[in-house]
């Protein structure tokens, strides 16, 4: 995915996120996050490298646009793209949509509790929906991607 | 020659006899009986070839119900998108209303109006962002209202646009009055939602009472609507009581807002 690509698909979700679009994803009172689930599918199906590009470029947009301390978001994104690509790399398979999906359950919990932490608000109702919501797109995501671009075939290459 | 002539004279004869009797009826039974007897057959064949005509002119039809029904559906299309944007205007009709009393209701308060532009990404953070700032005379810590109800306060405020704060926000305590005792409590977001603490034991509230702000702080004016009493959660040991509330505006459809910079 070049970088041009990149930016675009950051900016979209990012607009997504903070418009009305993705206000009214919400299911009650949560909703998917978009941006962890994005950040999840380019490390999985890409690369560090495009990732951490993914995690700047929303990172950035967001610290522009919102009103909390200006690199909160861009260092969060960027603490959980390695957080995710450390567990990718040591313990998990990515063919496998289970490791998929403990991938992005790790990193959605891991998200969840950033926020909860950085903005002093704690509610755990909302975290449990955010974090089913996420699965659920996960694995949406994990198939689509998997079908398109005939990933199973070249896993399994990669597993012979 | 003359056997022939003699034949036809006979026949003339009796066809002029048929004419003359036929006149008084003496035949009557006879051809009824015959028209009778053809109706039938003849009805058999106007039927079949009906059918046959009938069948022919769907053939020929056919093209023309194809092109009326897609225009008909492009049609019924083309309305329920205008029914859906004239339900979307009457919503907005109703919040601008709705904050049109508000501002006759208090009449000495100065409102600015502002549109929302973005929200949170998560819903942790409970803020949403306006399009009014420091140039618009917004000052951090003014109320937000938005059909007649207060919604928040004026967090972080830059030169064009400001944060807002919801009332769902755990660092906003607001202090508020319940309208029919006027008990003073303090309203802040929980787990449990809106909820109201610290009310007397011996409040005599219940289910419905509206609940409104109070000046207590010099934050807020007095008398903003804030929502209604839907639940007393506190435990029977605890010896404050604590009610959750309801406000009635879905923050998630908010598109305008006021807030009261004077």
């Amino acid at each position: 995915m070049t970088t041009i690509v990149q930016a675009i698909f950051g900016l979209l979700l990012v607009l997504l996120s903070v418009g009305p679009v993705g206000h009214h994803l919400m299911l009650g009172t949560g909703g998917p996050d978009l941006i962890i689930v994005g950040l999840w599918a380019t490390i999985w199906f890409l690369d560090l490298g495009a990732g951490i590009r993914l995690a700047l470029i929303c990172g950035i947009l967001l610290d522009l646009l919102q009103f909390s301390p200006f690199g909160l978001w861009t260092l969060t994104f960027s603490v959980l793209v390695f957080a995710l690509d450390f567990f990718r790399r040591r313990f998990l398979s990515v063919a496998s949509l289970p490791h998929a999906l403990a991938a992005l359950l790790v990193m959605s919990v891991l998200s969840q509790s950033l926020f909860s932490l950085l903005s002093r608000q704690y509610d755990l109702r909302y975290s449990l929906i955010v974090i089913l919501s996420n699965l659920i797109l996960g694995a949406i995501v994990y198939y689509a991607a998997a079908t398109r671009w005939k990933l199973f075939v070249w896993w399994s290459g990669e597993r012979l | 020659m003359i056997r022939r002539g003699r034949a036809g004279g006979i026949v003339l004869a009796l066809l002029v006899l048929f004419l003359v009797f036929s006149q008084f009826g003496f035949f009557s039974p006879v051809r009824d009986g015959l028209r009778r007897s053809v109706a039938l057959p003849a009805h058999w064949v106007d039927v079949a070839t009906t059918r046959v005509i009938d069948a022919f002119k769907v053939l020929f039809t056919v093209n023309n119900l194809a092109r009326e029904n897609a225009e008909l559906k492009t049609e019924n299309t083309e309305l329920k998108a205008k029914a859906a944007s004239l339900e979307a205007l009457k919503v907005e009709n109703d919040n601008l209303y709705k904050d049109l009393q508000f501002k006759k209701a208090h009449p000495q308060m100065r409102l600015t109006p502002a549109n929302v532009v973005g929200y949170s990404p998560t819903g942790l953070y409970q803020t949403l962002i306006i399009d009014r700032g420091s140039r618009d005379g917004l000052k951090e810590n003014q109320v937000v209202v938005a059909s007649g109800y207060l919604i928040g306060k004026v967090g972080k405020v830059s030169l064009a646009t400001s944060e807002v704060w919801l009332l769902a926000n755990r660092n906003l305590l607001t202090p508020v009055i319940l309208a029919k005792t006027g008990t003073i409590g303090l309203l802040r977001g929980s787990i449990r939602g809106l909820i109201v603490e610290n009310i007397p034991l011996d409040t005599k509230t219940k289910i419905g009472e509206a609940v409104v702000t109070s000046s207590l702080e010099g934050i807020y004016p007095a008398g903003i609507a804030v929502g209604h009493v839907v639940d007393i959660i506190s435990a029977k040991e605890e010896i404050f009581l604590t009610l959750r509330i309801e406000n009635p505006v879905s923050v998630g459809n908010l598109t305008s807002v006021l807030i009261v910079t004077k």
